[in-house]
C-alpha cells in the first residue's frame, strides 16, 4: 500500500500508512514513506534525516526524485548556525541545470515583458545606459500561489546564461530564528561573488512585510538589514539581478519599492491555455497515460487553473486509474475520462485571489503599481 | 530544535500565516503536548482559519493543562465571541479577568461583548478606564471610539476620532469610526470621503465598502430618507428595534379601523396609510433597489460583492415583470388575468427577497431564508401559470402565497435578529 501510495504521489496520507511499517520487517520503506511525508509538509531536516536511514539500510529504495526535492542542486540552503551547507558556488555553477523561456509553453506577453525589463538590460545594458536607464535593481514578481513565479525565475537565470541562486520561505525563517543578519551577507556576497548572478528570494512579503507595531524587533533589523544589501551599500550589486516573489504584494513594506530597490513589480497570472497543456503533458510525463489524451481541449476547460491546480489534477486522475487497477488487477493507463471526472471535482484555487486583489486594485492603485493586475482581471471578467 | 519550531511558529503567526503556524505548533506540541501556550496559539490558528470547534478544543486543553493560566482563558472567551456565544465568553473572561486584572486586552474584549449586546454605554465606561492606564491601545481607541458614535455623542466623538488620527493617520478603525459618524449625521459626502480614505489603508476592510456603499446609495434621496429612519432605529437594542416595527404596524391597523369607523377622516388616514406602505415597502426592498443603480457605473460595480448582486438582480428581474405587466395590463389589454395578479405578486416578492438577503450570512437562519424564499416564488409564479392555464393546483398555490405572505415576513424580520451558533 505504501509503495502505491508513493506511486500515486499522496505523500500527505502516507505518515498513517508508513508509521505503522517502522516496527516491521518493512522498516526501510517505512521510513522512506515518512521522509515523503515530512517532504511534503516542508520539514526537509526531519525528510533528510528518515530518508538517509532508509537508503542506508536498503539501497533500493533510492528516489531520485525525492532527492532532488530535499537538495536541489540549482539552490542555496541556509541553515539556522548561520553557516551556508550544501553546495559551494561551484558545484552550483556546474550542476546547474538550467531552463529557458523556450521551456515554458504559453504566456508570451508575460515572457515579453520579462525580456523587456529584465533580460535585454540585462544582456545590453549599453543601451540602455545610453538612454540614462539604470541597469540592475530587483523585480518583484507577483500573483496568485501556484502559478510558476519560482520557474520563471529560474527560467530568466537560463535567459541570462546567469547563476542561480534561491531563498525560500524555510530560509527566511532560518534567518530570523538563528537572529544571524550574516547569513543574509553571505547569500548576497555568494550570489556577487558569481556575477552574472538571479538571487530569488521567494515569500518576499516574510522579509519585508509593512513595518507595524505589530513586528518583532527582530523582523525589523532583518528588514532593515536586507534592504541595505539590497542597496549594495557597502559592495556593488551590478551585474546581480534581485528577483523576488510574493502572492502579496499589498504586504509588503513600502520601503522595497523605492528607486534601486524593487521599483518594477511584474504580474505573473494563471498559466494562459498553451502553457496549461504543457502543465498538463509535463506532469503527466512518465505515469502511464492513454496518449489519445486531447490535452489542448483539457487545457482549455481548465481557466484560471494554477499549475498546482493542474498537479491535483492529474494526480487525482492518476489516483482513480490506480484505484481501478487495485480493485481489478488490470493495469490500464490513465485515460481521458479519469481527467475529466477529475477536472469536474476542481476549482481553480487562483479565484479566491483574484477576487481579493480585486480589492487593491480598486482602492490602492494610485500609483498605477497593479495596472497589469487590472487589465488582467478586466478581460477575465472577475468580479 | 524544538525551541527554533517554537519560534518558527511564532515568526509564522505574527506574519498571518496561520496555516503554516498551525502546523509549526502542532509539530512542538507533538513533544511537548502540555504547553499550554502552544496550545492557545494553536486555538488562535484554527481561529483564524474559522475552524471553531477545533479551536474551542485546543483552548479547553490549554486551561485543562493550567487552569490558572489566564491567556487560556481570555482565548476561550475570544473563541466564544466569535461563535456569537455571549454569555459562555463572559463566563471565560471573568475567570481571565480574576487571575489578571489589569490586562487591557481582556477588558477590550469585554467591552465588544458589550457591544455586541448594544450596551454602548458599558462599553464606553470600560474603555475609558482601559485608555487611562494605555493611552494608545490602538483597540480600546476604536472600541471607545464605536461606543461614543452609536450613543450619538458627536462633538466627543469626533474630538477623539480626529486626536486618534493625528497620532496614526492611517488607523483604519478609526477612519472607518469617522466615516461612520458622518453616516449618523447624514454627512453623506464627508462619510464617503472618509471611506475612501480608509478603503486606501486597507482595500480588504468589511466595515469601509459598506460604509461607502451606504455613503454612495444616500446619495439618492429616497434611500437618504429610509437610511436617516434606519440609523434611527439603529439606537435601539435588536429587540426594541422589532418592538418599533411591530408597533408601527398595530397603529397601522388601528388607522384602518378609524379609516372604516369616521369615514370623514378616511382620506387623511387613507394618505397617511399609503405613505406609510411605500415607506415599509421600500425599508425591505431600496437596498436592492439602490445596487442596481450603482451598479450602472464602474466603481459602484466594483464595490458591490455577489450576495448583493444576486439579491439586485432578483430584485431588478421582478419589478421588470411587475413593470411589463402594469404597461401591457394599462396599454393593451385590461382584462389579462395574468397581469391582473402578476403585479402583485411581483411587487410582494422583492420584501421576502430583501428580507431573506437580510438575515446572517451563514448558518440555520441563511438555510430557512433561502428556502422560504424558494418556496415563495415557486408558489407564487407556478401557482399564477397554473392559475392562468386553468389548473385547480394554481389557485391553492396563490392561496398559500398571499395567506402565507404575512407570516413569512413576520418569520424574516425575527430571522433578521439571529446570530446562531458558529461550528
Amino acid at each position: 500500500m505504501v509503495r502505491e501510495f508513493l506511486k500515486a504521489r499522496r505523500y500527505k496520507q502516507l505518515r498513517a500508512l508508513a508509521e505503522p511499517l517502522l516496527e516491521t520487517e518493512e522498516r526501510p520503506l517505512g521510513l522512506l514513506g515518512m521522509a515523503r511525508a515530512e517532504q511534503a509538509a516542508n520539514r526537509m531536516e526531519k525528510a533528510k534525516a528518515l530518508y538517509q536511514e532508509a537508503i542506508e539500510s536498503d539501497s533500493s529504495l533510492i528516489d531520485e526524485g525525492l532527492e532532488a526535492e530535499l537538495s536541489p542542486d540549482d539552490s542555496l540552503k541556509l541553515t539556522t548556525g548561520g553557516d551556508i551547507v550544501g553546495l559551494t558556488p561551484e558545484e552550483v555553477v556546474d550542476k546547474r541545470k538550467s531552463i529557458t523561456f523556450e521551456d515554458i509553453g504559453g504566456m508570451e506577453e508575460l515572457k515579453e515583458q520579462l525580456r523587456l525589463n529584465i533580460i535585454y538590460p540585462m544582456q545590453r545594458p549599453e543601451i540602455y545606459e545610453a538612454y540614462g536607464k539604470k541597469v540592475g535593481g530587483g523585480i518583484l514578481l507577483y500573483g496568485p500561489p501556484g502559478c510558476g513565479k519560482t520557474h520563471l525565475a529560474r527560467a530568466v537565470a537560463g535567459e541570462l546564461g546567469a547563476n542561480f541562486f534561491s531563498a525560500g520561505l524555510n530560509d527566511i525563517l532560518d534567518m530570523y530564528i538563528g537572529n544571524s543578519e550574516k547569513n543574509l551577507s553571505d547569500l548576497f556576497q555568494m550570489a556577487r561573488s558569481k556575477a552574472p548572478s538571479v538571487l530569488f528570494i521567494d515569500e518576499i512579503d516574510a522579509l519585508g512585510a509593512k513595518r507595524g507595531s505589530n513586528n518583532s524587533s527582530n523582523m525589523k533589523t532583518m528588514t532593515t538589514h536586507f534592504l541595505e544589501e539590497m542597496d549594495g551599500m557597502n559592495t556593488d550589486n551590478d551585474k546581480l539581478l534581485i528577483l523576488g516573489a510574493t502572492n502579496e504584494p499589498w504586504s509588503v513594506d513600502s520601503a522595497f519599492r523605492r528607486p534601486g530597490r524593487f521599483d518594477k513589480i511584474i504580474f505573473v497570472p494563471p498559466p494562459d491555455e498553451a502553457a496549461r497543456a504543457e502543465i498538463l503533458k509535463l506532469h503527466a510525463k512518465e505515469k502511464n497515460v492513454d496518449p489519445t489524451v486531447p490535452w489542448d481541449s483539457l487545457a482549455k476547460k481548465m481557466d484560471h487553473f494554477s499549475g498546482a491546480d493542474i498537479a491535483q489534477v492529474v494526480d487525482q486522475a492518476v489516483e482513480r486509474a490506480v484505484s481501478d487497477a487495485i480493485r481489478t488487477g488490470d493495469l490500464r493507463p490513465v485515460n481521458q475520462k479519469d481527467f475529466q471526472i477529475a477536472l469536474k471535482s476542481r476549482k481553480p484555487t487562483t479565484m479566491e485571489w483574484l477576487r481579493r486583489s480585486k480589492n487593491y486594485v480598486n482602492f490602492a492603485n494610485k500609483d498605477g503599481y497593479y495596472d497589469d493586475l487590472a487589465d488582467f482581471l478586466k478581460k477575465a471578467k472577475i468580479r | 530544535m524544538s525551541d527554533d519550531e517554537l519560534k518558527r511558529a511564532e515568526i509564522l503567526f505574527e506574519q498571518k500565516r496561520y496555516e503554516q503556524a498551525l502546523e509549526a505548533y502542532q509539530s512542538y506540541l507533538v513533544e511537548h503536548p502540555e504547553d499550554s501556550h502552544s496550545l492557545c496559539m494553536a486555538a488562535r490558528c484554527f481561529l483564524h482559519m474559522e475552524f471553531y470547534g477545533r479551536a474551542s478544543e485546543y483552548a479547553s486543553a490549554a486551561i485543562s493543562v493550567s487552569p490558572d493560566y489566564s491567556y487560556a482563558h481570555y482565548v476561550q472567551a475570544y473563541i466564544y465571541f466569535a461563535r456569537n456565544l455571549d454569555e459562555e465568553a463572559f463566563q471565560s473572561l471573568d475567570r481571565a479577568l480574576e487571575l489578571e486584572p489589569t490586562n487591557p486586552d481582556y477588558h477590550v474584549l469585554r467591552a465588544k461583548l458589550y457591544a455586541h449586546q448594544s450596551d454602548w454605554l458599558a462599553v464606553k465606561d470600560s474603555m475609558e478606564a482601559i485608555l487611562e492606564h494605555h493611552p494608545h491601545h490602538p483597540e480600546a481607541q476604536t472600541t471607545l471610539a464605536g461606543a461614543l458614535v452609536r450613543l450619538r455623542r458627536n462633538d466627543e466623538a469626533e474630538a477623539y476620532l480626529k486626536s486618534v488620527l493625528e497620532n496614526d493617520s492611517e488607523n483604519e478603525g478609526a477612519l472607518v469610526e469617522l466615516g461612520n459618524l458622518h453616516l449618523f449625521q447624514s454627512q453623506w459626502q464627508e462619510a464617503l470621503d472618509i471611506f475612501q480614505s480608509a478603503l486606501a489603508v486597507n482595500p480588504e476592510n468589511e466595515g469601509a465598502r459598506t460604509g461607502l456603499m451606504t455613503a454612495l446609495r444616500a446619495k439618492n434621496p429616497i434611500y437618504g430618507l429610509v437610511l436617516r429612519y434606519l440609523l434611527w432605529l439603529s439606537r435601539f437594542s435588536k429587540k426594541n428595534q422589532n418592538a418599533i416595527v411591530y408597533g408601527s404596524s398595530m397603529l397601522a391597523k388601528l388607522l384602518n379601523l378609524l379609516k372604516q369607523q369616521y369615514p370623514k377622516l378616511a382620506p387623511v388616514i387613507g394618505f397617511i396609510l399609503v405613505l406609510w406602505r411605500i415607506f415599509s415597502y421600500l425599508t425591505w426592498t431600496i437596498k436592492a433597489g439602490t445596487t442596481l443603480l450603482l451598479r450602472c457605473n464602474e466603481y459602484g460595480r466594483s464595490l458591490v460583492n455577489e450576495e448583493e448582486v444576486m439579491e439586485s438582480n432578483i430584485v431588478g428581474v421582478l419589478w421588470f415583470a411587475a413593470l411589463g405587466c402594469w404597461l401591457y395590463h394599462s396599454l393593451v389589454d385590461p382584462f389579462t388575468l395574468f397581469c391582473k395578479i402578476g403585479i402583485p405578486i411581483f411587487l410582494s416578492l422583492p420584501l421576502i427577497v430583501g428580507g431573506c438577503f437580510h438575515t446572517v450570512s451563514y448558518g440555520w437562519p441563511k438555510i430557512v431564508a433561502r428556502i422560504i424564499l424558494v418556496v415563495m416564488t415557486v408558489s407564487s409564479v407556478v401557482g399564477l401559470f397554473l392559475f392562468v392555464w386553468g389548473f385547480p393546483l394554481g389557485l391553492t398555490l396563490l392561496k398559500f402565497y398571499f395567506q402565507a405572505f404575512p407570516i413569512v415576513l413576520l418569520i424574516l424580520s425575527l430571522l433578521d435578529s439571529v446570530e446562531p451558533e458558529k461550528e
